[in-house]
């Protein structure tokens, strides 16, 4: 035991620890890259989430507009099926023409193409009703605010039971949204 | 490596950790509630396609006022939509004045939805006198 304590000694020696070795100045670096990499991924998890909140919060804004249009198309047919029966079988560029034959008015077929519901102002782009039976038409309506999103619809049309109209309106069927257009 | 390095390294890391931990946190509760409003306008969704279902299966009756339509068409939009789960608010009203329906859903967090339904344009109700008040559907 007394011959092996020197020997112990004498390799410390050899190999001394040392205080200004590769270990030094390392600390600071890795605790930087460390924290570095934890606030990237935090901050890219952060972005993520804002992400998925901000697709929400469009998807609610577009059916909101849709719900709008939605309403404006049953009034807008509503409108024409009970007081302006004569103009559903008529494409909309030629309403004004045809309107006195129908006993309708200036101001009547004015007041027929455009509207407002829930507040939001809205006009009719088009109605074009099918060539020949006439069994069914597209309406085009346009939102008149700051988003002037538009939509089509598709009205089914029937040969009308009472005497005093040519059509009935059957059925509105949604054709879907056409984005905001001048 | 001396004392004053260590401490300050461990003070960095230990900041880092303590800022993502609220960002992660806060990023969670984010994403939850995302993906609760997400649901909720599934949910919410589901009403207003029960709702143009049931205006498809509806026999129209041309020899009705729209008036009576409406109401008709209210109790049974008031009978027919699906129970709405916890967290959503269903209204339906009846707008005599211009013969609609309205339903409105609504969830948590300000989500709301609101559409019309006239019974007129579904050929529930039949034509009237140009501009006569019956109905008053217009109201344009």
């Amino acid at each position: 035991m007394p011959r092996a304590l020197p020997s112990v000694l004498s390799r410390s020696r050899r190999f001394p620890r040392s205080r200004h070795g590769l270990c030094d100045g390392f600390a600071l670096p890795v605790a930087l890259g460390g924290s570095l990499l934890l606030l990237l991924s935090s901050g890219s998890l952060q972005l993520l989430a804002l992400h998925s909140r901000a697709r929400v919060v469009d998807q609610q804004r577009q059916l909101q507009l849709e719900d709008l249009l939605a309403s404006a198309a049953q009034q807008q047919v509503a409108a024409l099926a009970t007081q302006a029966n004569c103009l559903l079988a008529v494409d909309h560029a030629q309403w004004s023409a045809v309107a006195p034959s129908c006993g309708l008015g200036e101001d009547e077929v004015a007041a027929m193409q455009q509207g407002q519901v829930g507040g939001q102002g809205y006009r009719v782009v088009a109605y074009r009703p099918t060539a020949g039976t006439a069994a069914s038409a597209e309406l085009e309506l346009q939102l008149t605010g700051e988003r002037p999103w538009r939509a089509v619809y598709r009205l089914g049309l029937a040969p009308a039971d009472a005497p005093s109209a040519q059509l009935r309106v059957t059925a509105v069927q949604e054709l879907g949204l056409r984005g905001a257009q001048a | 490596m001396n004392l004053i390095e260590v401490v300050v390294a461990a003070a960095l890391f230990l900041g880092a950790c303590s800022g993502a931990a609220q960002m992660g946190a806060s990023s969670a509760q984010a994403m939850t509630k995302g993906r609760l409003q997400g649901q909720q306008l599934e949910l919410i969704e589901a009403q207003f396609l029960a709702a143009a279902a049931l205006l498809r299966q509806v026999e129209p009756s041309a020899d009705r006022t729209c008036d009576a339509a409406a109401q008709q068409l209210h109790s049974q939009l008031a009978a027919s939509l699906p129970p709405v789960p916890a967290g959503v608010v269903r209204q339906l009203s009846l707008v005599p004045a211009q013969a609609h329906v309205q339903l409105t859903v609504a969830g948590e967090g300000g989500l709301r939805r609101q559409r019309w339904y006239s019974p007129a344009a579904a050929g529930l109700c039949g034509p009237v006198s140009p501009w006569s008040t019956e109905g008053g559907d217009a109201a344009l």
